[in-house]
């Protein structure tokens, strides 16, 4: 069996020479391939080459996902060691490749570790982390508390 | 009020900056906002999109993704919206009621335990480990539906929601049928898919002394001002009892009734 060798080139230029077989896990490629056959270079302009070098990674070992269940097991406990290589900071700009590159288990498997990690953020830590900016005002935000006491009735928080 | 709030919320504004026509303002700061990021080497390159967004907070836990609401109001936008909640609600947890039949005020009921959804995905054993207490919730249990229970003591229904531990106490069922102490009633709680409204069937009905059964049928649509009407049918169904518990099979509501005192039907409703 022949295997085609594709080159994926990140945003800041840096080059991965794949197999076809990996390549086409990242469904935008897949969708350009099928669009045009003679393709051996593709630019993703909207990765990095940090970031694309994991999603290979993880495109690799998952390139046949066999269905026995040892096969299954195995690959769980990678991912879950894959995923514990990254802070939380590095998984969002992994979901944010995973999308735009559109593979699909990456993303189910990212998406699951940032809410397994951001389980126990207050919603400062929250803001931090995901770059996003309060903008309720002091009594609107009393009032989203009051309005959902029950998840805040714990003695830690600050009372509405 | 609250219904304002939220429209502000969708609206991404502030409050205060409608008030004060200042529109330009939250527009500035976005643009600051979406600029920051791209000087340094370890950054958030562009904000999370809203699908991406979804597909994190739908793996929390209820507390946490209630708490959440809180971080921002794109935020509370995207976790309030019924489409996140229908996503959201695609869990599911076992439910045990015990109800003393002498006095149902009497009652108790235990589910198992559902943090996360991965919780249960590799395991085909539950185990009802969790006494629910809340207030409100006593009496018959209706049935339950998408995270939400409905139950009934005498001509109160309720319908309890077991995350938010949030209540409603629907309208007291009136009925010509209905004598003093008399607990000749029989609900159904169902969700219709199409127009995606929670509706409640109660029947109530009388045995005359010559064992003829009269019965008269209401729903009501779940929803602000919600009121029981009497159910509209072009060819009205036979005077019965239920004596089963409701079953939806697509759309349609089946149970079994008494129509006379030895005559047992399967009804359908839709």
């Amino acid at each position: 069996m022949s295997s085609n060798k594709i080159v994926l080139t990140s945003s800041d230029g840096e080059s991965f020479e794949v197999e076809e077989v990996v390549a086409r896990k990242l469904q935008i490629v897949g969708h350009m391939l099928e669009d045009d056959c003679v393709i051996n270079e593709i630019p993703l302009q909207n990765v990095t080459g940090d970031i694309l070098s994991m999603v290979i990674e993880y495109c690799k070992t998952h390139v046949d996902e066999e269905e026995s269940e040892e096969a299954q097991t195995k690959l769980k406990t990678w991912d879950e060691e894959f995923m514990k290589k990254f802070d939380i900071k590095t998984l969002l700009q992994i979901i944010l490749a995973a999308n735009y590159l559109n593979v699909k288990g990456l993303l189910d498997l990212v998406s699951q570790t940032i809410a397994d990690t951001i389980k126990d953020y207050t919603p400062e830590q929250i803001r931090e982390v995901f770059g996003v900016e309060n903008d309720y005002t002091e009594e609107e935000e009393a009032e989203v508390r009051k309005e959902n006491a029950w998840a805040f009735d714990e003695a830690d928080t600050p009372k509405p | 009020m609250w219904f304002s709030f939220r429209l502000a919320a969708v609206k991404g504004l502030r409050k205060k900056e409608i008030r004060s026509d200042e529109f330009e303002k939250p527009r500035k700061r976005r643009r600051v906002m979406n600029s920051k990021p791209c000087g340094g080497g370890n950054y958030l390159p562009l904000p999370l999109g809203q699908g991406d967004l979804v597909n994190i907070l739908a793996r929390l836990p209820a507390k946490e993704v209630t708490k959440s609401m809180c971080v921002s109001q794109l935020w509370y936008t995207v976790i309030s919206s019924r489409v996140f909640i229908n996503l959201f609600r695609n869990r599911q947890r076992l439910l045990l009621s015990i109800v003393d039949k002498a006095d149902p005020h009497k009652c108790g009921f235990l589910s198992s335990s559902s943090s996360s959804p991965r919780d249960h995905s590799d395991t085909s054993v539950s185990v009802l480990d969790q006494y629910l207490k809340m207030p409100g919730l006593g009496g018959y249990v209706v049935n339950a539906l998408r995270g939400l229970l409905c139950v009934r003591l005498g001509r109160r229904v309720r319908i309890c929601n077991l995350t938010t531990k949030q209540r409603v106490t629907l309208p007291i069922i009136r009925s010509s049928l209905l004598a003093e102490h008399s607990d000749n009633i029989w609900s159904y709680f169902g969700h219709d898919p199409v127009h995606d409204e929670y509706k409640v069937l109660s029947t109530t009905w009388v045995v005359t002394e010559e064992q003829r059964v009269r019965s008269e049928h209401q729903v009501l649509v779940l929803g602000p001002g919600a009121s029981w009407r009497s159910t509209q049918s072009r060819t009205l169904p036979p005077a019965h009892h239920p004596f089963s518990q409701g079953i939806s099979i697509n759309g349609m509501l089946y149970y079994g009734a008494w129509l006379e005192a030895n005559k047992c039907w399967l009804m359908s409703l839709d």
